[in-house]
Parts: structure tokens; sequence; C-alpha cells
């Protein structure tokens, strides 16, 4: 008798028997690693039943174990389904419930019918492998009903590869599937076909199952599972915990600890698990220490200890830890929490730094702050005092402008019997005179008038120092008389020097309207002016003409004349380029700013045209017919 | 004889004034304030009235001239060296005329005759 496919078939048993408890051992509170467990467990039975029923002596216990062998392919196609359907998720939809229910009557029917008849399987028969199945007349239902669930199966099991996102359950359903298919048709052909066509092999459906179940097995253990339950997220947090955490046994024996643990040690993992403690702490006492205190309190909070790496560098730390229970309450270990407080003391002692360059920088800054208050109250005092020099000043000016103004009336006042006299003498109104007296009193009259013309510009000065405009008293004035009248009076100025002076006023010249006395003031400025800074034997021109609605008066001398650059400033006040030559001519640097502001009172306009020094100036004065603004 | 009034604090002008009228047959009478000046108005012809004097300025002195019925009627001249500046203040209170100091006295000849004819 050969046994020899009956060991192949113990063999599988007892895979199958070893391959569920390694499963059950990897997670036995996972449901689907409970179905697994069945599944394997029944894949077992049925191995162990078909090598039971090749390798037995009578026909009778052949046709039981046989029966057997048919009854646990039932139950391990049952767990298989529902493991499909719980990786599949098939199992949370409503129709899965009717549907595996469907699958346990069939089956019982199968089982029953196989067991009180011989329509599925027949009695076996001793071939040259032992005892085999001959299948019955309705042997094809059983294979209907056997590829049905397989069926059902990968078509969730398809369902999830497709729809899901997860790359784990892709490769596991592929994994599984990949199996499946290849059981499936081996099966199928080697169970299922062979016998159709009269071909009776030993079955190799048991090894073939044992087979799958390797396959399930290694896709579970290599992908873990389709659920990420609690237990298995806790796993996972624990391992990437931001921390250093070890969990040590009451033998204070490494158990557990996390990535960043074995990291910052500076070990592999397995370097470490199973290792004393103690071995990686800088200070092993004070750890001992820890150690009493969790016996005593449960929990330490805060503690400062120090690990030490595998190249003996020292890692300072603080650490919190507390003795661990199990759910049965009984004590299992400690676990003890390390913060790496290297880069907390860094940063402290850099925020000390900080504080104290804080500090330094906010001393620089008081001190600059009372450097700046006393500097600015100097400053304030300063500009105090600037404030009240200038209102000095001001007093001064207003003062001096009282006291020229006071001044030049004061000065009027004696000049109106000297000139009241002089006139009554030089006319013999007092008795006749010899001519040496006439000639006295002229120039007693002329001297006054001088005078009298200096007072009058100084008294224009103060006006326009004080920003008070030239007052007119208007009346309607020839220029062409202004002019006449003026010229027995300049005459003998010019014939003192030897000037020659001409006179071209149109005969037609507009009469203004304007303020004769102040007009007369104007053009005697003027003359005098050309006169003064023209020397001897020098020619003075005035030529007056119409223009646009107004008039024209040009004074023209061929004396030193005016750089370009003064042709504007001479018109200021005090003003005299050469102060040598003023002073040899008698002046103070008014005549130009006061006729200025006359010919402006006018709304006229006044400008000095010169070609250089030595080229004569030209001083010409527009005024409108419609005279004061 | 036309009397006129002069009322004027400034001595040596006063002496001017008085010499070339009484030379051209005026009878002068001089007040050296306003006050006095005030009080003579009503026998005088004409006043010829000084503006910058003691007491009573020459403005206050015409305003009141012209404001009193005995007096309104009688032509006054501001002679003053301020004149140029009161042109209009002296229209506004009622000044005849005015002449600026220093003056030639041919020209306050000439306006005295105009307001005093004959």
């Amino acid at each position: 008798m050969n046994y020899s496919f009956g060991f192949v078939d113990l063999f599988g048993a007892l895979l199958a028997a070893v391959l569920a408890i390694v499963i059950i051992i990897h997670n036995p509170r996972e449901r689907l690693i409970q179905y697994f467990f069945g599944y394997a467990v029944m894949i077992g039975f049925f191995n162990l039943f078909n090598a039971l029923m090749i390798m037995t002596d009578s026909v009778n216990l052949a046709f039981h174990f046989e029966r057997l062998t048919i009854v646990f392919w039932s139950l391990f196609l049952l767990f298989f389904t529902k493991f499909c359907f719980v990786i599949s998720k098939f199992d949370r939809e409503k129709a899965a419930r009717p549907i595996f229910f469907g699958l346990i009557v069939v089956s019982a029917l199968v089982n029953y019918v196989n067991y009180v008849t011989d329509w599925i399987y027949k009695t076996p028969v001793m071939t040259g492998l032992g005892y085999s199945d001959v299948i019955g007349r309705w042997y094809l239902v059983f294979v209907v009903y056997s590829a049905l669930a397989v069926i059902l199966s990968i078509y969730f099991l398809m369902r999830t590869w497709r729809s899901t996102k997860s790359n784990r359950e892709k490769m596991q359903s592929l994994v599984i599937l990949t199996a499946l298919f290849i059981g499936f048709v081996a099966g199928g052909v080697l169970d299922g076909v062979l016998p159709l066509l009269g071909i009776f092999a030993q079955s190799t459906s048991p090894i073939i199952s044992t087979l799958y179940v390797m396959v399930f097995a290694y896709a579970l253990t290599r992908y873990g599972l389709l659920k990420v339950t609690p237990a298995l997220i806790a796993q996972d947090v624990f391992r990437m915990m931001p921390v250093m955490m070890e969990f040590v046994d009451l033998d204070r024996k490494v158990l557990v600890i996390n990535e960043l643990f074995a990291k910052n040690l500076g070990y592999k993992s397995s370097e470490l698990i199973g290792q004393e403690c103690k071995l990686f702490h800088a200070n092993p006492e004070l750890h001992e220490k820890f150690h009493q205190e969790l016996l005593l309190k449960g929990s330490i909070r805060q503690g400062e200890t120090a690990l030490l790496r595998k190249d003996r560098a020292i890692i300072p730390v603080n650490v919190d830890a507390a003795r661990v229970k199990d759910r049965f309450g009984e004590t299992i270990g400690e676990i003890f929490i390390y913060r790496d407080i290297i880069k907390e003391k860094e940063l402290l002692e850099k925020q000390k730094e900080i504080i104290v360059e804080l500090t330094k920088n906010k001393e620089r800054m008081l001190s600059i702050l009372e450097d700046t208050t006393e500097a600015r109250d100097e400053a304030k005092k300063k500009s105090e005092e600037l404030v009240k020099a200038v209102d000095d000043l001001k007093e001064v000016d207003r003062m001096k402008n009282r006291f020229l103004s006071v001044m030049s009336h004061e000065l009027r006042t004696p000049l109106t019997p000297i000139k009241g006299f002089s006139s009554m003498l030089i006319n013999g109104q007092l008795g006749p005179l010899t001519e040496p007296q006439i000639n006295a009193l002229g120039s007693i009259q002329r001297e006054s008038d001088h005078l009298l013309a200096l007072i009058d510009s100084i008294l224009d000065t103060t006006k326009l120092e004080t920003g008070r405009e030239i007052e007119l008293n208007t009346e309607p004035v020839s220029v062409k008389i202004l002019i006449e009248e003026l010229v027995p009076i300049i005459k003998p100025q010019c014939d003192q020097k030897e000037q020659s002076l001409e006179v071209k006023v149109s005969a037609d010249l507009n009469t203004i309207i304007g303020d004769r006395t102040k007009l007369h003031r104007l053009l005697t400025n003027v003359i005098g002016n050309a006169i003064n800074f023209t020397p001897n034997g020098g020619k003075i021109s005035i030529v007056g003409q119409n223009v646009d609605n107004g008039i024209e008066i040009k004074v023209i001398d061929n004396g030193i004349g005016i750089e370009e650059q003064y042709l504007e400033k001479i018109f200021e006040k005090f003003v005299q380029i050469d102060n040598s030559y003023s002073r040899a001519t008698g002046g103070v640097g008014l005549g130009l700013a006061i006729s200025q502001a006359i010919v402006e009172a006018h709304g006229g306009k006044i400008k000095a045209e010169s070609k250089g020094i030595g080229w004569g100036t030209t001083i010409a004065i527009d005024l409108p017919v419609g005279g004061s603004k | 004889m036309r009397k006129i009034l002069l009322i004027e604090d400034n001595k040596p002008t006063v002496e001017m004034i008085q010499l070339f009228l009484k030379l051209h047959d005026y009878e002068v009478e001089v007040a050296y304030n306003g006050k006095d000046g005030l009080q003579m108005a009503p026998n005088a012809d004409l006043v010829l009235l000084d503006v910058m004097m003691p007491e009573m300025d020459g403005l206050e002195v015409c305003r009141r001239l012209k404001s009193s019925a005995e007096t309104k009627n009688i032509p006054v001249i501001i002679v003053s060296i301020k004149a140029d500046d009161l042109g209009k203040e002296g229209r506004e209170i009622g000044a005849t005329a005015y002449l600026a100091k220093p003056f030639d006295p041919e020209k306050l000849l000439s306006l005295i005759r105009r307001y005093l004819p004959g």
C-alpha cells in the first residue's frame, strides 16, 4: 500500500495548524485574524481527514473520513468566504447576511445529502495511492456550489482592488486574488475536471488549500491588515512619537522603544530591546532613584536626567514616567518619556544673551534719550533766546523807524522858516541885497532843497521798511510839463560837471493820473543818479514817448554803467555797487528803492539797462495812463 | 485889513509867516496851541493851522471849528509837515486846503488870496 500522498496531506494539516497559530498570535483580538484562524484550522482538518481517508485500511472508515473531509471543506469554504467578505468590506452591506446565510444552508444541505446518499461522492475506492474519492451523479452540484462561493469571494475582492485608494489594500487584494485564481484553476482542474473525465488521482485540494493559507498568511504579515484598528494606530503613534519613549519591564529591561529613542541614542532598535535600561543612562544611580520614586508615587513629572549615546556622548533630557498596568490591573513595566533639552538649554542661553544685549541697548537708548533731552532743552533755551533776540531786533527796528520818522518831521520843521526867510530875502521883500548876498542866499536855498530831499528819502524809506504802501494823492499830471519844470533845477547841476543835457519829450505825451509830488521825486531821483554816476563832460538824455496805453520815460547816461549781475540789485534799499563812488557823490542808496516803490504804486515798471562797466546806464520807466492801482 | 489866525507852536515858523503876511498887509494873530486857537478863531477871517501841537492837535481843532456854527464858514488851511499823509483825513473833517512844510511863501500867499479874495 502506498500512503505517500497521505503523508503529503498530513504535512499540509500540520503546516495549516502552525500558520493558524502564528497568525492568531500575531493579533488575537482582530476579527479578521479570527476568521483567518478558523479558515486555517478548517484547512488543517480538511487535510487531516483527507490523509486519514487515504491511509485508512477499511472502506467504512475511508467513507467516514471522506465525508468528514467534505464537512471541513465546506466549513473552510464558509470561513474563507466570510474572510473575503470582511477583507473586501462587503460584510458591511445589507446583502452580506442573506448571502452568507444562503451559503451556510446550501453547505449544510450538501453535507447532509453527501452523508446519507452517494449522489455526490460514492464510497471511496482503493487506488495505488490509497483510498480515493469516487464522484456521484450529482457531483457537479457540489462543484458549482464550491465554485459559487469562490467566485463570490473573487468578485468582492476584485471590487475592493479596483475601488480602494489604499496601496496596502490593493496589494493585499491582489495577492489573495492571484493565489485564489491559481488555486481555483489548479484545484478545479485536478479535483473538478479530471474526475469528470474518469481520471481518478488523489485529491489535491487539501494541499493546494494549505498553499492558499501560506500565501494569505504572507499577505497578512507582509502588508498588515486591511482595517486600521485603534490598536494598530496606537502602535504607529507610539513608534512615531516626537519624543523619546522607552518601556521597560519589571526587571528594568527594555521591552519597547520608539524610533526617535533609538535614533537619538545612535542604536538600532534591535540593539536596545532586551538590554538593561541603566546601560544608556549617564547617571544610573539617578535613574535608579526614578525607579524608586515610581514605585512610591506611580509617576514622575519633569525630572531631569541625562542619556548616554552609543558614542558615549551625553544628552541632557527632561523625563516623565509612569508605571504601566495591563487591562487586568497588573503592573507590567514602566514607560519613560524623554525630551531632549539641549536645544531648550541653547535657546535659554540665547534668550539670556538677547536679554543682556537688550538691556545694554535699553541703557544706551536711555543715555541717548537723556542726551537728547538735554540737547532739546538746550535747543529750546537757545530758541527762546533767539525768539527774544528777534523780538528785541524787531523792537529796535520799530524804534529805529519811529526815530527816523520823528527825526524827519523834526528836521522839516526848522526848514520851514529857513526856506521862508531865504525866499523873502532873495525876493527883496526884506530890502535890497548885494550880489554876494543873493548868491549866498541861493546857496542856502539849494542846500535846503537838498536837505529836504534827503529827509523825504528817509521818510519814504521808513514807510517802505514798515511795509506801508506809498500813498498817492492822484490828479491828472503832465509828465512833459513836470520834466520841463525840472530842467531849470537840474541844468545848473549838469553845468557844474560840464555835462550836456538833452531832453526829447514828444509834444503829445499822454497825461497820466498820478501823484505830482511823488512823480517829481521819482524824476529827481533818477536824473540825479544819472548826473551823479556820470563823470565830468558826460551826456545825460531824457526821452519821453507814448507807448501802448501809457508813457515811457528813459533817462540815459554814458556814465560808469552797471555789471549785468547788479541790474536788479540796484533797486534794493541801501545798495550801491561801488560804495566809495557813492560817498563821493553824496547818496545814501535809497533813491532807486524809493523810485521803484513810487513807480509800482502807480502800477508801472522800472528797470535798469547797461552793457556793463563804462558803457553807461539807461533807466526805463513805464507808467500807465490809468495811474494808481 | 483881513485878519488871519495862525495856530502854530514853532516860534521861528510863526515869526517867518507873521513877517511875510504883514508884508502883504494881513493882520496876523497867533495862537501857540490848539485850545487858544479855538477861542480866538471866531474873530478871524481865515485860519492857518499846524497839525502837530501840544494840548490839542490841528485835526481836532479843525473838526471843532467845522462843527461849530459860529466858525464853520471860516476857511481853514492846514499847514503841516504831515500834510502829505493827511490829505484824506483833512478833507473828511472839512479843511479848505493843505500846504506841506516847508513851503514857498508865495504858494501860501496864492492860497490865502484864493480863499480870502479882496
